[in-house]
């Protein structure tokens, strides 16, 4: 349905407008609702039909509030304004730099390098002051633009040789707009000035329309807005997919390895290899951010192997891959038995395959895998990939960085505990070491993201922003994090318990989840006993334990009766304990920090 | 109606979200509600994509009738 009504989309406002009514008036649940509040410094009227447009492309139905132009602070600071009353699930703010130090882009070359200076540390006071102002009445994620090179450069060639250049300025803010926006819960960078780049500044720029309307760019620059501003926001409601599941003959090298042999595929450093070669390069750098690698090949495992052992040119390595299914019985099959062995959702998996019966089939049998629509010349791989959107996240913590690292460790684990008599030996020679600490600053990202990520080991599954997260703590909340480390390595920051303090001495156990990584190892009690033993330093007296079941989270189903809470009712979903102070389990060493 | 003009009714019913059969060669700006501000920007540019031309900014702002968008087409396309 969505998609042929996307199928009669023309490049002209008109078909946008048409096109975006068609989608609006769509009653359909294939599409997730989503409020966006735009506040700008130039007009950004034209903006909801591209973006309704563009939504609908990645699966989203955006209802824009387009706040009136150039009125960031009472559109943003005042908690009555149209923009807070709109009740918006993701805010963005557009701001720039000509409009916000207006003689950086009228009178710059009049500006000493210290007028410059502090130009831009008042165009970025006033950002901040706008996101700690609109921070305080909302806790939807805020994007705030960064600045694009101005269309015109007063000393023209002869800026990059100025001191202090005009260009050089825009990155100043940019960087500084970084650092702020890092050191804020929930604020992300839109990078406005890498869309502008991307059409270039000639055609993105539009001087009637400015002249006439002040809105800045015309009908490609509003497409190509959208396209990324869609993107952007399915990134901030939305975790990223965990695992690429990929096809080996015509994705990674050229040819057919059973066929071809060795010497036939294509994969070097001439055309058609160097192609899959770059493309193995984009893959290993999918895995250094944290994105799990997997294999579905029907093939002789063999043939296989030997690319992976022998081939001069072929970068993947099969260590690289945190999985792999490579025989001739069907790739649904396959991506089901790959999800299980790294104990994700196939909802987390996207697959990559060259041929479209393969497909088809994914699609058909596993409708929630993110199937990739590959197109025939693998020039265009890796953009299909990238436009794709499916690993797209706003932001990449450490935890990220290390994940597949982590996975080559859990093998080693796993085989400890093959060659350990029983579990406790098995648990003893882990020597694992707890750390558990307060959300601050550092730990805010990556519990937000463990928080909105985590299905199977998680009682409550509710979801919470970073903005959300610092408001429970400042209205009382106890929310705690927990790292793990043992003989093997640091598994990361693991597991989030939140605890809020309700009527008289009850305290509610609002959210407690972890990573299914350390599954089977205590670090659930472990982490448990200290939050019972912080609500009873707090004063509490009872503690309430939910379960809200999910359709994922069948597993922690009887977790508080495991722990020793008491049923309240018939459903499960309420459990009672007394608070008071209670021990780690024996064999994990607990430590108190703030440091992640 | 030429097909020119019909052309032009079929983009402007797009943009003001009305049956292209209601719109004749006289309606404008002024006669119709729905020609705001936004929608005139939108109508250009809709022509100038659709057309592949640009309009300069004194045409933009007084093009606000079907008839007039015919006749300019008609003067500034081969």
């Amino acid at each position: 349905m969505i998609g042929s009504i996307l199928s009669e989309l023309k490049p002209l406002p008109a078909s946008y407008l048409k096109v975006a009514r068609r989608i609006e008036a769509l009653e359909s649940d294939d599409l997730i609702p989503v409020r966006l509040a735009l506040a700008a410094t130039f007009t950004a009227d034209l903006l909801p039909p591209y973006l309704i447009v563009e939504g609908a492309v990645r699966g989203l139905k955006i209802a824009s509030h387009i706040a009136p132009f150039n009125q960031l602070e009472q559109s943003l600071l005042a908690a009555d304004s149209a923009l807070h009353a709109f009740n918006p699930q993701v805010i963005a703010v557009a701001a720039e730099l000509r409009d916000l130090a207006p003689p950086l882009a009228q009178a710059f070359l009049a500006q000493s390098p210290e007028d410059v200076e502090a130009l831009l540390s008042a165009a970025i006071g006033r950002l901040e002051a706008l996101i700690v102002g609109a921070r305080a009445t909302s806790a939807a994620p805020i994007l705030v633009f960064n600045f694009a090179e101005p269309a015109r450069l007063e000393a023209g060639l002869a800026d990059p040789a100025l001191v202090a250049s005009q260009a050089r300025a825009v990155e100043d803010a940019n960087a500084r707009l970084a650092d702020l926006c890092q050191s804020q819960g929930g604020v992300h960078v839109f990078d406005y000035r890498r869309v502008v780049n991307e059409l270039g500044t000639q055609r993105w720029y539009d001087r009637k329309l400015w002249y006439w309307s002040r809105t800045p760019f015309g009908t490609e620059g509003h497409m190509a807005l959208a396209r990324v501003m869609a993107r952007t926001i399915r990134a901030a409601l939305q975790p990223p997919c965990k695992c690429l599941v990929v096809d080996l003959d015509n994705t990674l090298w050229g040819g057919i390895i059973g066929e071809d042999r060795m010497n036939g595929i294509a994969l070097g450093e001439d055309y058609p290899g160097n192609v899959y070669k770059d493309f193995q390069r984009a893959l290993l750098s999918l895995k250094e951010r944290g994105i799990l690698l997997a294999i579905a090949s029907k093939n002789n495992l063999q043939d296989a192997e030997q690319v992976f052992l022998e081939h001069p040119d072929c970068i993947l390595k099969l260590e690289d891959f945190a999985a792999h299914q490579i025989h001739w019985n069907d790739k649904a099959g396959s991506i089901r038995a790959i999800a299980q062995e790294l104990n994700i959702g196939t909802d987390a998996i996207a697959f990559f395959d060259d041929n479209p019966v393969e497909r088809d089939w994914v699609r058909q049998a596993l409708p929630e895998v993110k199937v990739i629509e590959v197109p025939k010349d693998p020039l265009q791989y890796l953009s299909a990939l990238d436009e794709s959107g499916v690993f797209d996240q706003l932001s990449i913590s450490a935890e990220d960085r290390h994940r597949a690292q982590l996975y080559q460790v859990q093998r080693e684990r796993e085989a400890l505990q093959a060659n350990s008599a029983n579990l406790a030996d098995f648990l003893s020679g882990l020597n694992m070491t707890a750390r558990i600490g307060y959300l601050d600053t550092s730990t805010r990202q990556r519990v937000a993201q463990l928080i909105n990520k985590t299905n199977q080991f998680n009682l409550t599954t509710r979801r919470y922003s970073e903005g959300d997260l610092d408001r429970m703590v400042r209205d009382g909340a106890i929310v705690l994090w927990m790292r793990l480390s043992d003989r093997f390595g640091d598994n990361g920051l693991i597991a989030v318990a939140i605890a809020v303090p309700e009527a008289a001495d009850d305290w509610r156990i609002d959210s407690f989840l972890m990573s299914c990584r350390v599954l089977g190892r205590q670090a659930e009690t472990t982490l448990l006993a200290y939050l019972m033993s912080e609500i009873a330093r707090r004063g509490g007296k009872r503690v309430i334990g939910e379960y809200l079941p999910s359709r994922k989270n069948g597993l922690v189903a009887d977790f508080y009766a495991s722990q020793g809470f008491e049923k309240q009712g018939e459903d499960g979903q309420t459990w009672i304990a007394k608070a008071r102070e209670i021990p780690p389990p024996a064999g994990i060493a607990v430590e108190i920090g703030d440091a992640a | 109606m030429s097909d020119r003009l019909d052309e032009v009714r079929r983009l402007v019913a797009d943009v003001l979200n009305l049956d292209p059969e209601s719109l004749g060669q006289d309606a404008s700006a002024t006669s119709i509600e729905a020609w705001d501000s936004i929608a005139h920007l939108n109508i250009i540019m809709s022509i100038e994509a659709a057309y592949d031309l640009e309009v300069d900014l004194e045409d933009a702002m007084t093009l606000s009738s079907v008839s007039g968008i015919a006749t300019f087409l008609d003067e500034n396309v081969a």
